[in-house]
Parts: structure tokens; C-alpha cells; sequence
């Protein structure tokens, strides 16, 4: 199998062609991790059970003897071990995530959010990690307490599976609610496109936002926040005229894009700048996703924050 | 306003065009729905003013691009003062004769009564202008709608006068003045006699600019004139005489009697015979009989003739003959030899002659203020120094106005100051032996002193030897008026003061030329004794009607004896109108159309009464005025880049 197919695998508008959860998220999980093999990432990876080369500072009670033994060489020998790591998927499912790209393969926000929520929760369970999910649009919809275990992990993707798009968007009370339910330490996994509403200042939304991030934080919770916007989004594409409708509100803009594609970026683009400036001084990793991208991306961010707790 | 191409105004409609395409062009927005609705109204009301702003404009532009189109091709154009009258107003310049040919038989009543019926030919509105056509062209009306003014003008107040006519520059004036009018039909009527010579000084150049239609209205008749052209004093032998030169204009003999009247009075009467088309004299000798010394008389001749009157009578003056006055000085025996000739020449019969008095005779230490009193012309012949006092009075004679006449010799030094224009610069310089003798050239035949000797029947100065002269250097300008060899100056002139120097660089003797043996010694002398004298004296000066004196300026607008009141006082003056005028052949009105039309081949004059056809003159016109078309497919151009430059702009 070559690469281009594990780029395929891992494709949005591929994976919303599979029916169930469970499959989706083994293929995305497997695809990507078969890939990663040959990738240059190989050394973030924890669930082999590999050696690596002795590195000063490593423990010496880590040290293979008996492959020193053998090949007269120090590794590392990685104990197949169940972790203490404590993961919260955290997906957005106000009526914003439904805005999805132009096309027949395009995929909805919200497809694509859950796409990652199942794939990352794949992936934390067969690490042997613990994982919940929170649903949430102006208030928490769904809530699984982070566990490990197979069956745990079924119940989540269905649970995904299950989900729908509710109201208005409050991004703000949800996050200040998980980082008060949420006992003990861990990842939290933010999946949402940040949207404001349209029937809000956009200014005081987006400060109670980093206000609640900012209370993950206090908590002590490795945060990785998947911006999840659509290409139309990001780059304004459109022609012709249109009326634009806001699914939580049902506002309406009737404007012509090309005209207004300049100013429109540019106050997004303002917005966007906040929100990054706001994570990284909060020390949050941020990274934007945009549907038409593969799964991956996402894969590897997670990986390397895994990687920075452990 | 009006449009030559009035249905193209339906493309007015056009204007809609712009606005239905925007109307059609408006598609039916499609939904989609979109998170950022927030931002993105935001951005939408900031650039929707401008953006409509651009649209309403683009629109207006568009509408104005489609309307201005839909002008131009109905090409319109303003009829300004048409507005008052559909019709354009028209412009005419009547051109009247009033010069003194007119006065011939029934002339003047004919041309009268053509102008007066030109004007009344005129549709009502016509400007008109009338100019009076003689020697200098004037206009007696500008244009004018009031058709009366003129009519009364022809009418009572414009007679002919007695000046020449200058067809060409009457043609030129009112042609002028039609160039300048721009709208209507244009046109230009000559009423006169049409005399061959009125239209002498037409110009190659002369012609009617395009639209200008030009009409000759013959008024002249078939006299048969016949003129006193020439009038002169013929001074002979202490006498006054007067030439008279008749023309005969017809073509038939004519037997004339000629009169001769001095002060009114009729003095003498002769008769001539005149042949077809030619001329000839009649001399009335001692015209002024018993009338010596009683200065300047006024005189003239006239026929018998009655074709035109003006020209039948010609006028002059006549000075009473006088004597002049001559002083010889004369150095010694020796000098009276190289004397002789000279006063055998003034005075051949030893007593006075009839122009002449018997010449008198002194030294240099006689020549005294009493001495010049009363003289006309001093000669100075081979003199030596005169003394002070001499050359005192003689430079105050000089200055008053008196003549001087100086000749060389073997005595002579030429120190006479300033009476001089030159000095010696070497003495007799004789002619090399194996050279022979130098000939007098460079003679000025244009100077009044050689007037006699132009056509060589008083002699012929090339036959004069000169075997020696002196070398003269001018110490200012001086003219020269011959010269030896063509170099060294022979007979030089100097001006001082109000009288006159001729100075001779040879003798008036044998020693050094054998001029005073010549035939013309005496007629020389003669005249420069004329000449000299005449700068105390104001020459007579034959005048034109309207032409102004020289001595006052005064013009005399008819002929007769007059009295010119000049700064020297009264004199009187001969006032004449000008012969060429009697001749009053006519033109060739053909030829003379043809040289008159327009270059263009669209534009048409006659000599036919009929004028031509109203459309072409129209049509030129219309021309003219429709060019508003260009100026609006400018602004459609100018629109077009408009509506480019702000369509394609993105911010």
C-alpha cells in the first residue's frame, strides 16, 4: 500500500462514506498508523512496544539488559503499560457546525469534528488511555466520563454517532463546567469552530471563550484546540450572489462575495489572530482545520502533546 | 436646437438599456448557510454604500454613453438667431460707384436707381451694407436690417465726387466684411460703370471667399468722352507758355474748341482736331501776355466736349518768368580769363538775358553782404583764399538759401570751411599722358540738375575730356553726382542750411576740359542756376482731388484753384482730377466675374440677375453648425473610458 492510499484512507469526504463509528475510526486509526511506520514521526510513537536508542537522562531501570547482552548496545525498552492518561473529547455541536464546503464530497463541520473525535478516541484507547466526550452547544448536550476499556470505547462512538446539531452557540459556560466536572488532571481535546453568535458581541463571546480555556488551564488539563472551519471559510470563495444564512439565528446577508471577500477576511482573519495569540499565551495548542484537509494533521498534534505528557 | 437625422432621437430609449441589463442581470441569490454571519455583515454594510455608490454611478454613465450616441447621429445643431426667424438671416453688400465717371450722361441716375431697387429686392431681415466705392472705398452703412436708412442714403445723400475709382479695393472691403458675417446666404453687388480701369488694381488674389455670391450691376453707358489729360508751363525765352494734352476716348474724330483762361479770364481759344483713340497737343504760347513779375497765376484749359464734364476743364499754375541773379568772383586777371567761358555762357550777348541778368563781376575782397543782396547764385572760379569777412557773408548767403557754384584751377584751394563737404586731398592731378584724358561717368540721371539731359538731345556729357582735376575727399556724406572714370568725384552737392553747393573738381576753362566748348555748357549751367534758385521757392505742385498736399496736407475734394495754406504761408494750388479716370472703356464683366467667384466648384457666383440656388449656401451652413455631433461622440469616447476605468475597479 502506498502512501497515496493512506492519504485516501484518511480523506473527509472518503471517510463520510463509511457507515458506523467504530469503522471509521479503526480505518483512520490503522490507515494512520501504518503510515506513520514509514513516517518521520516514528519516534513520537509510545504503543509499540519498541526500543530506541539509550539518551542521557533516560531512566536506567528502562535499559534492556538483555538486549545489551545481546548486541552488546543500551536501549530503551517501552513498557506495554495501561496509563494514567485522562482524555476528554470536548465537540461543538451548535447549529454552526452544520455549515459544511461546496461540493458533493464536502463534509459538515460537524461530520468532520466527530470523524476526529472517534478517531482520536480509536486511537487513546488502543494506547491503553482513558477517554470521555463532551457534547455541547450553548450548554453540555452529552457527557461520558473519561474510561478505558473496549466497551467503553463502543458506547463513545455510538454516543458520536448519536449526536445532533442543537442550538446557539455559548462557548464560554460549557468549557467552565467541564473544567468544574472534570476531577482529575488530563488532555482535553477542544473540537469546535469557535463561532461566535450571530446575536452576541462577537468581541465579549470570544473573551469568554479564552476565559474558559484559561480555567481548563487553571485546572491543570493539557489542552489541544481543533479549530474546525470550512474551506468557504477560510478563503471566501464564492460567486454570484448569495444569502447567506446563519443556522443558529436564521440572519441574513444578501451580498455579492467578491465584494465583500476583502473585508470579510480581513475582520476573520482579526478574530483568528485573537484567538491564537489568546492559546498561545495560555500555552494551548491550537491548530486549525479546515474539512477538506485529511485527518491526519490532527492525528500528529495529538500525538505530539501526548507525547509532552507521559 | 433642431437635428438633421431627427429619428435617430429614438435611440433615447437606449437609456433603459443599462438599467434593464441590471435589472435582468440581477440573479436570484442562492442560500448557504454560513457561520461568520456576524462578520461578514459587518463587512457587507461597510462596502455595500461604496459599492453602490459605484453601481449608481456606472449606471448613470452608461445611460449617458447610450444617450449622447443616440444625439450625435441625430445630428443637431443650434440655428442661433434662427430662432427669431427660421429663415437665416441674410447678409448683402451693395458696392456703389461714386467715382467721377458716374457723372457721365445718365450714369449716376441709373446706378441709383439699380441700387435703390437692389435694396428693395432684398427680403425683409436682410442685413445690408452700402459702400461707396472711389478712390479709397468707404462704408456709409454697416450691416443693417433697416432697409429705409439705406435707401434714403442712395438716394439723397451719395453723389458722385470727382476721385478716381479702385473697383479692387472697394471688391476687397466688402468681401471682408461678408467673410466675417456667418450665417445666411452671403452677397456682394457692384453697381458702377464698370470702367476698365476701375478694376485695374484688382489683385490675383482678389476673390470671393466660398458662399459669397457676387453680382455685377452694369450702369454704364456708351458716351464717347473726350479729355484735357495734360496740362504744362513750357517757359520759353522770358515767356510762359501751356501745353495741353487732349485724348480722344471715342471712336470717331472729334473737332474741339480749346480755351485757355488765366486768373478767369479767358485768354486765348484754339480748336483741335482729334483722331479715334488717340491724343494731341495744343500749346498756347506767352500765356501770361504783360503779366511779368506778377508772381503765380491761376489758369486752365478746357474743351468743349459735354460727355463728361469733370474732365473737360484741367488746372495750373503759372509763375510769371523771372530773371536770376548771378555773382561771378573772380581772382585777378588771370581769373577772368578762366572766366570767360563761363560768363559767355550765362550771358552770351553781353547784356541780360531773358532769364538771366547781365551777371556781375567781382574779387574776393568785393564779395560784401551788399554785394549778395539780391543775388541768386554766386560762382566761384579758380578762387584763391577768400578773405574772412568774404567767406562770413558768403556762408550766411549760402545758409539764407542762396546758390553756390564752385569750380577748380590752378589757383583754387577750396578752403571754404564748411561751405564744402570735402578737402583737398592732392592738387591738379593730371591725367597720365599715355591715358589721354578721363571721361566724366556715373552721372545721376534722376537729379533735377540733369532733368534736360535725360534723353541725350542736349548733349551727351561722355563726350567731355577732362586732362586733369583734383582729388577731392569728402570729409561727410555727400551725393556725388558724377564722377571721372567712375572713381574720383567730379561734381559733387552739398546742402547747408536752406541753400545749395555744386562743387566741380575740374575748371570751367580749356586748361583742364574742354566741357566749356561742349553745347551743353550753357544748358547746364542754365539749369543749375534753375536748380540753385529753386530752393528759395516752394516748387508748384499739381494736386488730385483727394489726394493731401505735401506742403499742408489739406485734401481737395473737388478740382479748381485753390489756396493751400502752408506753414510759408498761402500759395496757390491746381487741383486736378485724375485723367485716367476719362477713360471709360469698359471691363470685360465676364472676365472680371471669373477672376471674382469662388475657388470652389460648390460655390457659385453670376452676372446673371438670378442668384444661385439656395440649398448650397443652406447646406454649407448646416454644415458649419452641426458639428455638434463631434463634440458629442467625444464625450461618448470620453464616457466609454469612464465606465471602463470604474468597472474594472476592484477597490
Amino acid at each position: 500500500m502506498n502512501r497515496v492510499a493512506y492519504d485516501n484512507l484518511l480523506d473527509p469526504g472518503l471517510l463520510s462514506r463509511l457507515s458506523g463509528m467504530d469503522l471509521l475510526a479503526r480505518v483512520v486509526v490503522e490507515g494512520f498508523l501504518l503510515g506513520l511506520h514509514r513516517s518521520p514521526y516514528r519516534g513520537f510513537s509510545v504503543e509499540f512496544s519498541q526500543y530506541r536508542q539509550y539518551m542521557p537522562g533516560d531512566e536506567i531501570r528502562t535499559i534492556d539488559w538483555k538486549v545489551y547482552a545481546r548486541t552488546d548496545r543500551l536501549y530503551v525498552k517501552q513498557f506495554e503499560e495501561e496509563t494514567n492518561l485522562f482524555a476528554h473529547l470536548l465537540l461543538d455541536v451548535s447549529g454552526s457546525m452544520q455549515v459544511a464546503g461546496e461540493g458533493d464530497a464536502a463534509v459538515s463541520k460537524f461530520d468532520y469534528g466527530r470523524y476526529l473525535a472517534a478517531a482520536l478516541a480509536y486511537l487513546l484507547v488502543r494506547q491503553q488511555d482513558a477517554v470521555g466526550l463532551v457534547a455541547f452547544d450553548d450548554h453540555i448536550v452529552e457527557f461520558l466520563p473519561s474510561r478505558g476499556g473496549r466497551g467503553h470505547l463502543e458506547n463513545l462512538l455510538q454516543a458520536l454517532e448519536h449526536l445532533s446539531l442543537s442550538g446557539g452557540t455559548d462557548l464560554g459556560a460549557p468549557l467552565h463546567a467541564v473544567a468544574e466536572r472534570i476531577g482529575r488532571r488530563g488532555l482535553v481535546v477542544l473540537i469546535s469552530d469557535l463561532q461566535p453568535s450571530a446575536e452576541g458581541d462577537a468581541e465579549q463571546q470570544l473573551d469568554e471563550l479564552l476565559r474558559g480555556l484559561a480555567h481548563l488551564r487553571y485546572e491543570g488539563h493539557e489542552v489541544i484546540l481543533f479549530h474546525v472551519l470550512s474551506p468557504g471559510e477560510l478563503d471566501f470563495e464564492y460567486r454570484g450572489s448569495v444569502r447567506f444564512t446563519d443556522p443558529e439565528t436564521g440572519a441574513e446577508v444578501v451580498t455579492a462575495p467578491e465584494r465583500v471577500r476583502q473585508a470579510f477576511l480581513a475582520a476573520l482573519n482579526n478574530y483568528l489572530d485573537r484567538v491564537v495569540t489568546a492559546c498561545a499565551e495560555s500555552d494551548i495548542e491550537y491548530r486549525r482545520l479546515d474539512t477538506s484537509q485529511p485527518l491526519d494533521t490532527a492525528l500528529f498534534t495529538y500525538l505530539a502533546a501526548r507525547q509532552r505528557l507521559i | 436646437m433642431s437635428f438633421l437625422n431627427a429619428l435617430f432621437l429614438a435611440g433615447l430609449a437606449g437609456v433603459a438599456i443599462p438599467v434593464a441589463i441590471h435589472l435582468l442581470n440581477r440573479e436570484r441569490p442562492r442560500t448557504l448557510p454560513f457561520g461568520w454571519v456576524a462578520l461578514l455583515d459587518r463587512a457587507h454594510r461597510a462596502e455595500s454604500r461604496r459599492f453602490r455608490l459605484r453601481e449608481i454611478l456606472l449606471l448613470i454613465l452608461r445611460g449617458l454613453l447610450c444617450a449622447l450616441l443616440a444625439l450625435a447621429f441625430a445630428r443637431p445643431f443650434f440655428a442661433g438667431a434662427a430662432v427669431e426667424d427660421p429663415i437665416l438671416p441674410d447678409h448683402a453688400v451693395i458696392v456703389v460707384d461714386v467715382s467721377y465717371s458716374m457723372r457721365a450722361g445718365d450714369r449716376w441716375q441709373v446706378a441709383r436707381r439699380q441700387a435703390i431697387s437692389l435694396i428693395d429686392r432684398q427680403p425683409e431681415g436682410t442685413r445690408l451694407a452700402l459702400v461707396a466705392a472711389a478712390r479709397v472705398p468707404q462704408i456709409v452703412a454697416d450691416f443693417t436690417t433697416d432697409h429705409a436708412l439705406l435707401r434714403t442714403a442712395v438716394g439723397s445723400s451719395l453723389e458722385p465726387g470727382y476721385e478716381s475709382t479702385d473697383l479692387g479695393a472697394a471688391f476687397r472691403l466688402a468681401e471682408a466684411r461678408l467673410r466675417t458675417a456667418e450665417a445666411g446666404r452671403r452677397s456682394l453687388f457692384v453697381v458702377s460703370d464698370h470702367q476698365a480701369v476701375g478694376w485695374q488694381r484688382l489683385d490675383p488674389g482678389d476673390r470671393a471667399a466660398d458662399g459669397i455670391e457676387v453680382t455685377l450691376v452694369d450702369a454704364g453707358g456708351n458716351e464717347a468722352n473726350t479729355a484735357v489729360t495734360d496740362l504744362r508751363s513750357t517757359p520759353s525765352d522770358g515767356a510762359v507758355g501751356v501745353a495741353a494734352r487732349l485724348h480722344n476716348y471715342g471712336s470717331s474724330p472729334r473737332e474741339l474748341g480749346v480755351r485757355l483762361a488765366v486768373d478767369g479770364e479767358i485768354v486765348q481759344s484754339k480748336s483741335a482736331r482729334l483722331p479715334p483713340r488717340a491724343s494731341a497737343d495744343v500749346y498756347f504760347e506767352d500765356a501770361l501776355a504783360s503779366r511779368i513779375g506778377v508772381g503765380v497765376a491761376g489758369a486752365w484749359v478746357e474743351i468743349d466736349d459735354g460727355a463728361l464734364d469733370a474732365d473737360d476743364r484741367r488746372y495750373l499754375t503759372l509763375e510769371a518768368p523771372r530773371r536770376y541773379r548771378v555773382l561771378c568772383v573772380v581772382d585777378g586777371t588771370a581769373g577772368r580769363e578762366s572766366a570767360f567761358y563761363l560768363l559767355r555762357a550765362l550771358n552770351p550777348w553781353g547784356r541780360s538775358h531773358a532769364d538771366v541778368e547781365r551777371p556781375q563781376i567781382v574779387r574776393p575782397s568785393g564779395l560784401t553782404a551788399e554785394a549778395l543782396a539780391g543775388t541768386d547764385v554766386v560762382f566761384l572760379t579758380d578762387t584763391g583764399q577768400l578773405p574772412a569777412a568774404a567767406l562770413s557773408d558768403l556762408r550766411a548767403f549760402v545758409d539764407a538759401g542762396g546758390g553756390l557754384v564752385v569750380s577748380c584751377g590752378e589757383r583754387s584751394t577750396l578752403e571754404l570751411g564748411d561751405l564744402l563737404p570735402a578737402a583737398t586731398v592732392r592738387g591738379p592731378v593730371r591725367v597720365p599722358q599715355e591715358e589721354g584724358f578721363a571721361l566724366l561717368t556715373g552721372i545721376d540721371y534722376g537729379h533735377p540738375l540733369f532733368t534736360p539731359f535725360r534723353s541725350g538731345r542736349q548733349g551727351d556729357f561722355g563726350r567731355v575730356r577732362t586732362f586733369a582735376y583734383t582729388r577731392l575727399r569728402l570729409t561727410e556724406p555727400a551725393p556725388v553726382l558724377m564722377r571721372f572714370d567712375g572713381e574720383a568725384p567730379a561734381l559733387v552737392e552739398h546742402e547747408l542750411g536752406a541753400g545749395r553747393v555744386l562743387l566741380f573738381t575740374s575748371a570751367f576753362d580749356t586748361t583742364w576740359t574742354d566741357l566749356p566748348k561742349k553745347a551743353l555748357f550753357a544748358p547746364f549751367l542754365h539749369q543749375a542756376l534753375a536748380y540753385l534758385s529753386s530752393a528759395r521757392q516752394p516748387p508748384q505742385e499739381e494736386l488730385l482731388v483727394g489726394l493731401p498736399s505735401e506742403a499742408s496736407g489739406t485734401r481737395f475734394d473737388r478740382p479748381g484753384l485753390f489756396t493751400d495754406q502752408t506753414a510759408a504761408g498761402p500759395r496757390l494750388v491746381a487741383v486736378n482730377v485724375d485723367p485716367r479716370e476719362a477713360d471709360l472703356c469698359r471691363a470685360d464683366l465676364d472676365e472680371i466675374l471669373a477672376r471674382l467667384r469662388p475657388e470652389s466648384p460648390n460655390a457659385s457666383d453670376s452676372a446673371q440677375p438670378e442668384p444661385p440656388g439656395r440649398e448650397s449656401v443652406d447646406s454649407l451652413q448646416l454644415e458649419r453648425e452641426q458639428r455638434l455631433w463631434w463634440w458629442l461622440m467625444w464625450g461618448v469616447l470620453g464616457l466609454a473610458v469612464g465606465e471602463m476605468v470604474l468597472a474594472n475597479r476592484t477597490r
